[in-house]
């Protein structure tokens, strides 16, 4: 194919499973789908809020019972 | 359904996720990013759950890492959806659940999940149980415990 350079992967059943049952649904090729995730993986922008803050204390566990509770709801142990 | 872009090996976080993305010091935040890359699709935050997020993220880490968080959403690194079919998702899971007491920002994380087809990365474990029930797909650490960075 012109403009291809033939790759050989690896790939977990999981997601060679998920991946086969995507390429049914929409009636494309695994190739296709594989090149599209690779496209968008390598053209996502960086992130700037990547660990932006620090906070010692309420961890993203915690952030519900932190809502509720500053909400002034019944608080709920965090899970 | 049209949703804005396609759902190919989208993420959908919920407030936990973000917190967590944000929050440098706390213990699952490598667990977070670690998850985030194996994912190459959009990373989706439903946009009904913006609210509260901001609201956590100002409150417990001030305005500047809120302020990148919007840069976030504006450059498309996040992805707000959310829509009247979200809304009635919702709607059913919480008539459906009454019993866990999930609210209304979790039944429409979870709705998101479902019309993305697209796994909801947690660190609540609230959403465990709506694994069987709804066919969700929930990444949480008791279900995805590798992949730290």
């Amino acid at each position: 194919m012109d403009g291809m350079e033939k790759t050989t992967l690896y790939l977990p059943q999981r997601l060679k499973r998920l991946l086969e049952m995507r390429a049914r649904q929409e009636g494309r090729s695994q190739a296709e789908l594989i090149r599209e995730a690779i496209e968008r993986y390598l053209s996502r922008p960086g992130s700037r809020s990547l660990g932006a803050g620090e906070d010692p204390e309420l961890t993203g566990r915690g952030a519900e019972a932190w809502l509720e509770a500053a909400w002034g709801k019944e608080g709920r142990e965090p899970s | 359904m049209n949703l804005p872009d396609k759902g190919l090996w989208a993420l959908v976080l919920d407030t936990s996720a973000v917190f967590a993305w944000v929050n440098r010091l706390d213990p699952d935040h490598g667990w977070v990013r670690g998850q985030v890359a194996r994912f190459p699709g959009p990373l989706v935050i439903p946009a009904a759950i913006l609210a509260e997020v901001g609201y956590l993220l100002e409150k417990r880490l001030g305005l500047d890492p809120l302020l990148r968080f919007l840069e976030d959403l504006e450059e498309g690194f996040f992805l707000a959806h959310g829509d009247a079919e979200a809304l009635s998702h919702a709607h059913r899971i919480l008539l459906r659940h009454r019993d866990l007491s999930l609210g209304l920002a979790d039944a429409l994380v979870a709705a998101t999940g479902l019309l993305w087809q697209a796994p909801v990365l947690t660190l609540d474990a609230h959403f465990l149980a709506l694994v069987q029930g709804e066919g969700l797909e929930v990444v949480h650490p008791h279900t995805s415990p590798l992949q730290t960075r």
